[in-house]
């Protein structure tokens, strides 16, 4: 009873690895997946923006200038990752575009040492 | 995704594999023993096994794949969570588990599938858990 049942579970699960293997495959082929990817991290980003612009003008119109200063040093800091994540979300998503029009027109995928030089290229800037 | 499979296996595997593990070293204490047939020779693996895989099937049931694949996915997914769950309760029908040594290496093969599976589910919500 216990192996038969071992048995049909252990065929089970592989038919399932199988199906969501398939899935995977499907997802990575459906070009939109990355736009959307990004759209939701930008969505996200605009909503920490707009928190943290709330959170400074709460703390601007206090009273406690010590708290203004640690908040504007917080805020700046988000400021500026959120501003580094937009540039590294643009870049990856022309990468990914650059990669698609490839693909649309036949052409073969771009060379390693291309996105390795590209992707430096990003973090310099 | 690196992170998300992080998130995966910190949050869901190894909180889940805790128990097994504290039972293990409080039978190393107490002199007991502790090698794989003591500790999960009762099919316990069975249960995190259940426990980790189905949150990870939702991801795929929930994302935005076609719909066949989902209801290929879907019942597949639960024809093996039914199994597993049939399984563990088959064995532990025994007054005294005849076997524990199978049932050990049933579990961990059992695990390790599931282990791939779920993997590959939080692969694939990657892009759709953040919409």
């Amino acid at each position: 009873m216990n192996q038969a049942l071992f048995v049909s579970a252990l065929v089970s699960a592989i038919l399932t690895l199988l199906v969501s293997l398939q899935a995977l495959r499907t997802e990575r082929r459906r070009g939109g997946n990355h736009l959307r990817w990004t759209r939701s991290r930008i969505r996200e980003l605009q909503g920490d923006i707009s928190q943290l612009v709330e959170e400074w003008t709460v703390v601007r119109d206090g009273p406690d200038d010590q708290r203004r200063v640690i908040f504007k040093t917080e805020v700046q800091g988000g400021i500026a990752k959120a501003r580094r994540a937009l540039d590294e979300m643009e870049a990856d998503f022309d990468a990914q575009a650059a990669e698609r029009a490839r693909r649309e027109r036949g052409l073969p995928p771009l060379a390693q040492n291309d996105e390795s030089s590209h992707s430096s290229d990003t973090g310099a800037a | 995704m690196a992170e998300r499979l992080a998130q995966w296996y910190v949050f869901g595997v190894a909180a889940s594999l805790l128990p097994l593990l504290v039972d293990a070293l409080v039978r190393l204490d107490d002199g007991r023993p502790a090698g794989l047939n003591a500790v999960l020779g009762h099919g316990e693996l069975l249960l995190v096994t259940g426990a980790i895989a189905f949150p990870a099937f939702g991801m795929v049931v929930m994302s935005d794949v076609s719909r066949v694949l989902r209801g290929c996915f879907g019942g597949l997914a639960v024809l093996t969570e039914i199994l597993v769950a049939s399984l563990y309760a088959s064995i532990n029908r025994e007054v005294r588990v005849s076997n524990p040594h199978s049932v050990a290496v049933q579990s961990v093969v059992l695990f390790l599938v599931m282990l791939a599976i779920g993997t590959v589910c939080v692969a694939v919500a990657r892009t759709e858990a953040t919409l």
